[in-house]
């Protein structure tokens, strides 16, 4: 016990050690309550319930440090990055890179302003999302996000403005000899009725560790349609854990696809909270375990009023000892009546070392309702196998063409073309990966 | 046949009240002082005149007890039980053990009657079912055993067990649930006072369906039952467990404990049919039911499936569970789980795949109506070594009302690529469409209800033994009264 004490004291350490400058009074009380809310929950552990199956202790063992308050000048690495062409935000070690981002000349109707800059202006929709306790109570990791900040971006999108293109934040971290620790924080606004696209890219150069521990805010106003897609691509022997608050209004549509491949342990959690009715609101994603990696999607959906509709669907492959993890909840309240809610968690386990931990759950105040869930776990359709072999076709390439194509199935719920060809490529790339292994290994 | 009419005539009865078992008979208990300490176990042990490892056995796991904590995880409320104010033992006062059901206290057998069990009957009645039934902590009278005995069957009370066949309860008491399993498996350890034993020798397909029905009588004494069943290589039991208690005022705790051993090719079928008295409208004087169920396919082929109907208990939490051992081995888990008013259900199922090709299905169906909360609550997890294993589990909730609660919380843990798990649930309610078309027929909003629930819960309804389902279709509608209109 007094080691995981002095863990978590070391890490809140690493953390709080940061700071944005120029920051107004009221932010140093929000890292406050950030820490108390840490140190009074601690680092979770396989007990805490939301953690059950991702435990942390790798996490507590490391000795994390601040980054340096000047940017590394690194290259980004294009080859990780998701390729496409869109409004670039370049974060290095959870600091903004101003000269490499696009923070002037945008379209009509976008704003992209440093975070710090945007904490000035009093009574915004940062310091709103900096001071919403619910975005930390009971979430340890948020907390310790929260209580050292080290930057990022406020994107507001105005009422009734349509971006056609991709807003793409980039989040590199460098890992070193000695590995840093990094909160990036950004706040997205979606005016009513307007249209926007974000692509998130979260990449490292170099060997080593790192720790990337980000909480994003995102609201989306009355009718508006925002299109929010990520790419976890971290440094294999990284530490990525994202937390994505999400609010919609009426008539909302939020579809948000998350692609995970790299890091060692990374956890993507979004907590959806649908207040209005008629939303469409989908979370969906594909995950790609190998070696030792352990792969974590949680996601919170609360059905607050009525007639809004929620999908979600989640494939993974888990290869080596590669460990997947999934769990999804809805909630519906009482007055969301005419909620139809859908979960999926569909994973392939390739390897006999592989491990795949699901836990669906629904909990249902309303009447009304029409939810349901479904999780799947198991190896290749044998009659598929046959299919593809009667024809002809090696058995190791027929599997690797349903693994293939498994997966990409999932990229049909990604809205736009040239994310999906981009999300496609990154599969491609996984499963040449793996193909080079199974030579090497034959 | 004679036993079919009555049990129609019986179950016809069932429906003309809401609660008819809300009695207390009174019969003189012989109590254990209250509270719980070395003594009280002690003396249980004393007047159960067991030997001395079962009473070492107890101390354990009063002592392993003494470091536990009530767990929290489940989705249930209720007033923290407070172990100091409960009668841990109480016995109908029997000056000497009965040879035959004439030498029964009369008073108890009136009791048996109006809960629908004519014990002298039964034993008149074509050899259906053998009852051993359990009121109080002791029991009192189990009936057909010679007639087992001839087939080598062993059916008696576990205090008798421990008493005849030591060297059996010696070797499999607590081999399925180990003393220090959970909180309350760990206090059942400790101060079981009663429960049913169960012997299939190699080969024997029990002749007769096997039934105890459960009863708490006396004020304040929690029931901690214990059960124990034993299938040797190629044998087969349908057992069958029914409850009911009477009404009262305050919560009484009951954690019993059921532990079942399939060998080779054996099969166990076990079904419980729970009706204990939920406590009024706004819960008050319910049962709290903390059970621990758990049987493992120790052999190759075995098979064990659990049917449950539990429409009764204020709190419920509840968890048949398979271990599926042996290669090819089968676990089953059947269950409709009702709660209305401010009942609280969390009850499901663990299945534990560890040897090769097991197979497991798990069919849940929780409705939840007035104010009530049903949670099911289930794992599903697949060891590497267990090659093909499959699961399929389905999981129906249906609400009644909009001031209830359905949730459901499958845990799916899979370390065999060759595995293959398959979860589904569902939510939904009764539709319009649905209570129309019944009341077009003229049926009352209340029998459409119950038509349509029952409708809901077949796939369940129809593993139990014929005995129960009858009863068991008018207790959902029962369970269900003014839920709607």
């Amino acid at each position: 016990m007094p080691n995981d004490m002095a863990n978590d004291n070391a890490l809140l350490k690493a953390f709080s050690a940061m700071h944005v400058d120029g920051a107004p009074d009221w932010f140093g009380a929000v890292t406050a309550a950030g820490a108390e809310t840490f140190e009074t929950l601690g680092l979770p552990t396989n007990r805490t319930e939301a953690w059950k199956y991702t435990s942390l202790r790798g996490l507590g063992g490391l000795a994390f440090a601040a980054p340096s308050a000047d940017l590394e000048p690194v290259e980004i690495p294009r080859d990780s990055v998701a390729d496409i062409k869109g409004i670039e935000i370049v974060l290095v070690n959870g600091r903004l890179d101003e000269s490499r981002s696009a923070l002037d000349n945008l379209p009509v109707g976008l704003a992209i302003t440093p975070l710090s800059k945007a904490m000035e202006r009093d009574g915004g929709a940062v310091k709103h999302a900096l001071q919403d306790e619910s975005a930390i109570d009971g979430l340890p990791l948020a907390a310790l996000s929260t209580a050292g900040i080290t930057g990022g971006v406020l994107i507001e999108v105005a009422r009734n403005a349509d971006i056609a293109k991709p807003i793409h934040i980039i989040s590199i971290g460098t890992a070193g000899d000695e590995p840093v620790a990094f909160a990036p924080r950004n706040v997205v606004w979606v005016g009513a009725n307007a249209k926007a696209t974000l692509v998130e890219s979260h990449v490292g150069v170099g060997e080593g560790s790192y720790f990337s521990n980000s909480v994003t805010h995102v609201t989306v106003e009355d009718e508006a349609i925002f299109h929010h897609y990520k790419l976890q691509n971290e440094a294999r022997s990284a530490y990525h854990v994202a937390m994505t608050h999400v609010t919609c209004g009426e008539k909302v549509i939020y579809d948000n696809f998350a692609l995970s491949c790299g890091s060692k342990l990374a956890r993507n959690e979004i907590r959806g909270k649908l207040d209005g009715s008629e939303i469409l609101y989908a979370v969906n994603g594909v995950y790609m375990a190998a070696a030792n990696q352990h792969l974590d999607n949680t996601t919170f959906i609360e059905h607050a009023k009525p007639n809004s509709q929620s999908r979600e669907i989640y494939k993974g492959v888990l290869d080596e000892n590669g460990r997947g993890v999934f769990q999804g909840k809805i909630l519906v309240q009482r007055p969301a009546q005419k909620t139809d809610g859908y979960q999926m968690n569909r994973a392939l386990l390739l390897s006999r070392k592989a491990e795949i931990d699901s836990k669906p759950e629904l909990e249902i105040y309303a009447d009304d309702v029409k939810c349901s869930h479904g999780a799947t776990v198991g190896e290749l359709d044998d009659n598929q196998l046959f299919y593809l072999k009667a024809r002809g076709i090696a058995e190791h390439d027929a599997r690797n063409m349903l693994i293939e194509a498994y997966l990409r199935d999932a990229l049909e719920e990604i809205r736009m073309d040239s994310v999906a060809q981009a999300f496609g490529a990154k599969i491609t790339d996984w499963l040449a990966e793996r193909a080079k292994r199974e030579d090497a290994a034959s | 046949m004679a036993a079919t009419v009555e049990t129609i005539e019986q179950v016809e009865q069932l429906g003309t009240e809401k609660y008819k078992y809300g009695f207390v008979t009174d019969i003189e208990s012989e109590m254990a002082p209250k509270g719980l300490s070395e003594e009280v176990i002690r003396f249980i042990s004393a007047k159960k005149e067991e030997p001395e490892w079962m009473l070492e056995w107890r101390l354990k796991a009063y002592e392993h007890f003494k470091t536990m904590e009530e767990p929290d995880w489940a989705k249930v409320e209720y007033t923290p039980i407070d172990l100091s104010d409960i009668y841990y033992y109480a016995a109908p006062k029997i000056k000497d053990r009965p040879n035959s059901l004439d030498e029964v206290d009369p008073e108890l057998l009136r009791t048996y009657e109006k809960l629908g069990i004519p014990l002298k009957e039964q034993e008149v009645l074509a050899g259906v079912v053998a009852v051993d039934a359990v009121f109080d902590s002791v029991s009192v009278a189990t009936t057909y055993r010679k007639k087992l005995a001839e087939y080598g069957v062993i059916f008696c009370s576990i205090s008798e067990a421990i008493k005849e066949h030591p060297e059996l309860v010696k070797k499999y008491l607590g081999s399925v649930v180990p003393y220090s399993d959970n909180y309350f498996a760990t206090l059942n350890c400790a101060v079981f006072t009663d429960g049913s034993f169960v012997y299939i020798p190699k080969g024997v397909r029990c002749p007769m369906e096997l039934s105890t029905y459960f009863r708490i009588n006396a004020e304040n004494t929690g029931q901690f039952e214990r059960t124990l069943i034993i299938a040797e290589e190629g044998s087969y039991v349908s057992y069958l467990e029914g409850c009911t208690a009477p009404q009262r005022d305050e919560n009484q705790l009951h954690a019993a404990v059921v532990e079942l051993v399939a060998m080779k090719e054996a099969e166990i079928k076990y079904s419980t049919v729970q009706n204990w008295y939920p406590g009024d409208d706004t819960g008050a004087g319910g049962i709290y039911n903390f059970v621990t169920k758990r049987g493992a396919c120790r052999g190759d082929s075995s098979k064990i499936s659990w049917t449950q109907v539990e429409t009764g208990s204020a709190v419920t939490w509840k968890y048949p569970s398979c271990i599926l051992q042996g290669d090819n081995s089968v676990g089953e888990f059947y269950s409709v789980a009702i709660t209305n008013n401010a009942q609280q259900a969390d009850t499901g199922t663990k299945m534990i795949h560890i040897g090769k090709n097991t197979k497991s299905t798990i069919i849940s169906k929780g409705i939840s109506a007035g104010k009530a909360d049903n949670t099911y609550r289930g794992l599903v997890k697949v060891l590497p070594g267990a090659e093909g294993a499959r699961n399929y589990t389905q999981c129906d909730s249906l609400l009644i009302g909009d001031q209830c609660g359905a949730h459901t919380v499958p845990y799916i843990e899979s370390r065999n690529p060759s595995a293959r798990i398959e979860h589904e649930a569902t939510t939904s309610k009764i539709s319009e469409d649905q209570l129309f078309y019944c009341s077009q027929r003229g049926l009352s909003e209340e029998d459409a209800v119950s038509i349509i629930v029952n409708g809901f819960c077949k796939e369940v309804m129809k593993e139990l033994p014929m005995e129960f389902a009858v009863e068991a279709q008018k207790l959902i509608g029962i369970s269900l009264e003014g839920s709607v209109g």
